[in-house]
């Protein structure tokens, strides 16, 4: 029995109310060819523990730097127009493949996938009253963002142009001293450099 | 609902539901099953992730100041960890002080050898110690636990 199993529970008539929940799939740069694209989906669990604690930053994250457009949430005309506009992982600077710790049935994680974003702002939530809403906030230069992905074929051709896995969480990290495009101590955290 | 490895979702289970998405955030340890790792964060914005070791992710602000934790292959851990009875402080819920200072008694010797990583881990227990930071486990295994 998996004592884990869910421990978050949401109906789903929030997630109707609330559109922001719902995120669209993700376009990515295939590990195996970069000029190839994969299609992969948001992680349910991620989604849903975010909203169980009533966590906006990493959704509005999500959907800042991977899905490309900006999350359908009130508020949005705060933000200085044109500075800053969404990304997708097609951005990416750099992608890694395995991350050397025991996840889920993997002793080691060899199949997550890590790919590396650069941007120089992001969106998050400031919930200060009164009144809650998004925010634009640049990044100081010795951060990045991580995106892990759990593929559901090891082979991407196998997935036959289908959703090849999900994002399972979108992390920010600190950079290399020397590396600023890379995570601090990156050949510790992953088996090996993709591209 | 199932996801594109075919494991059930989360959302399928409509007991115990937050009611509304509206208010104050709700700060409690969550377990994310994708990624096989349990996270506490205390509050809303920017939380960067500071990686100690292959089992804790220490998570801050943006004056880098700690505001929450990650243990990392949790299942794992947590599976062996109730196997070797480890105390559970409400059966509805994990005593995240309990789990840390688990994983602290496990990585032993290697742990008293290394400032840093000791003064991360402290840092995780103080912080789960003083907001009482605890998972809540799901339904089914509380009441397989009690009946």
């Amino acid at each position: 029995m998996d004592l884990l199993g869910t421990n978050v529970s949401l109906h789903p008539r929030l997630i109707e109310q609330y559109p922001w929940a719902r995120l669209p799939t993700v376009v990515a740069p295939s590990p195996e060819n970069r000029s190839e694209t994969i299609t992969l989906e948001v992680s349910k669990p991620f989604i849903l523990g975010n909203l169980h604690k009533r966590f906006r930053t990493p959704m509005l994250q999500t959907w800042f730097h991977l899905t490309g457009v900006w999350p359908p949430v009130p508020n949005l005309m705060a933000l200085p127009e044109g500075e800053c506009q969404p990304g997708t992982l097609l951005d990416a600077v750099a992608c890694f493949r395995g991350i050397k710790r025991p996840c889920l049935d993997e002793d080691d994680g060899d199949s997550v996938l890590v790919y590396i974003l650069k941007p120089e702002s992001t969106l998050v939530f400031d919930d200060r009253p009164p009144l809650p809403h998004p925010v634009i906030k640049m990044l100081d230069k010795d951060l990045l963002l991580a995106a892990y992905v759990r593929l559901a074929e090891r082979s991407i051709a196998a997935a036959g142009g289908k959703v090849s896995g999900c994002v399972t969480k979108l992390e920010t990290l600190e950079a290399g001293p020397g590396e600023p495009g890379l995570p601090l101590d990156h050949f510790e955290r992953y088996e090996k450099r993709v591209w | 609902m199932k996801n594109v490895f075919g494991e059930q979702g989360p959302d399928d289970v409509e007991r115990h539901g937050t009611e509304s998405l509206n208010g104050p955030i709700v700060p409690e340890a969550t377990y994310f099953s994708d990624s096989d790792c349990v996270e506490y964060v205390g509050q809303e914005g920017l939380a960067i992730h500071r990686r100690i070791d292959e089992k804790l992710t220490l998570i801050l602000d943006d004056t880098r100041t700690p505001i929450g934790f990650k243990l990392k292959g949790f299942r794992n851990q947590y599976q062996k960890w109730i196997q070797a009875k480890a105390v559970l402080e409400r059966p509805a819920f994990v005593d995240m002080v309990a789990a840390l200072e688990w994983v602290c008694s496990e990585l032993g010797d290697v742990l008293m050898k290394n400032t840093d990583r000791r003064k991360a881990y402290k840092a995780a227990v103080d912080l789960a110690a003083e907001r009482s930071v605890k998972l809540r486990l799901p339904v089914q295994t509380v009441e397989a636990r009690c009946f």
